[in-house]
């Protein structure tokens, strides 16, 4: 524990554990506050966009095996893939479920990845994963965070993004050589 | 792609190049022609060479760049050249508004603060242990993390 007072920027911490909650810490390293759920990432939002409501953070709602969704992969082969959300949403300070979005995603689970901003008009703006095949391998499938998902609170319409691939993707061409290489070692089985 | 982000209000809209438009989005990935924002901010990783637009040679290690959008300078860094941290996965960086840097080198959870001179003033160290991603076990890794002012707190 380090802390210049009188240089540092003072004010609080949020971050999501990785036992599943969401803490608020202070500068001297106190937990302020434990929410249940946890975040990829948890973000305390602006009472400028709540109303003036303090206290709300964004959080995962709830977690799918999407290792076993559809039969979906994480890039480590044979590995099981993470758990990701189902849903996520906004909770107030006392966790109380303020709103939720997910299940209406392609796929039926938004399977936030990593990223999402609560925008100026009271959207939420969402990166998601979309199930996608790899080539070369008839039965796998694995994540691709390509989805950008515009929610309205109160509107059941909604932007959605597909940003187009890359003209190159070494990533996908890398993990599925390196899926195939272990498939014909038989480290993991194609079903 | 692992981070999205309006680019709301901003010098360059201001000065009125329209891709820099206040509605537009940010995503990491690199992709020929499409603009960068403002001020862009990379939290390289160990993973992978850092950002290829600022040419730095990173082998090990991790950095933080904040590169300039339209000449695509760096114009601030952390660390210099001796890599002093390192995560190959998650993390994050955010710009305060005193001007320090708030850095998590995520999968260590390790927090800390960094002054524009490169001075760590507020380091903290996670106690919160739990599995972490690609099936490590009992480590204290954070996605990303947040700095909140004081007047957001009931």
């Amino acid at each position: 524990m380090r802390y210049d007072s009188a240089r540092a920027h003072n004010g609080d911490v949020l971050l999501s554990s990785p036992n599943g909650k969401t803490c608020l810490i202070d500068r001297n390293g106190n937990v302020l506050h434990v929410w249940s759920c946890g975040g990829f990432p948890a973000r305390m939002l602006n009472p400028a966009s709540t109303g003036g409501v303090k206290g709300e953070i964004g959080v995962q709602t709830s977690l799918v095996a999407a290792g076993g969704r559809a039969g979906a992969i994480g890039p480590v082969p044979g590995e099981k893939g993470p758990l990701a959300d189902l849903t996520c949403g906004h909770v107030n300070w006392q966790g109380g479920m303020l709103w939720r979005w997910g299940t209406q995603a392609p796929g039926g689970a938004v399977l936030g990845h990593q990223d999402w901003q609560r925008l100026p008009n009271g959207d939420t703006l969402i990166l998601g994963n979309r199930v996608t095949r790899l080539q070369g391998l008839d039965k796998r499938l694995m994540l691709d965070p390509v989805m950008i998902y515009e929610v309205c609170p109160t509107r059941v319409d909604r932007l959605e993004l597909q940003v187009p691939a890359a003209p190159e993707r070494p990533g996908v061409q890398r993990r599925a050589a390196a899926a195939d290489g272990a498939r014909r070692a038989g480290r993991i089985t194609c079903t | 792609m692992n981070a999205v982000h309006a680019l709301g209000p901003n010098h360059w809209a201001a000065c009125g190049d329209r891709r820099f438009a206040p509605d537009n989005m940010v995503r990491t990935g690199s992709r020929k022609g499409c603009p960068a924002p403002a001020t862009c901010w990379c939290s390289t990783t160990g993973e992978r060479p850092a950002t290829s637009r600022a040419d730095l040679p990173v082998v090990c290690g991790a950095c933080v760049l904040e590169i300039n959008a339209v000449t695509r300078a760096v114009v601030w860094q952390y660390p210099g050249p001796k890599r002093t941290f390192f995560s190959p996965r998650p993390g994050s960086a955010q710009r305060l508004p005193t001007g320090n840097t708030l850095i998590d080198e995520g999968i260590r959870g390790r927090f800390f603060q960094v002054a524009p001179a490169g001075k760590i003033v507020w380091e903290y160290r996670s106690a919160f242990v739990g599995k972490g991603p690609r099936g490590l076990q009992a480590i204290p890794w954070a996605c990303r993390i947040q700095a909140v002012p004081y007047g957001w707190v009931p």
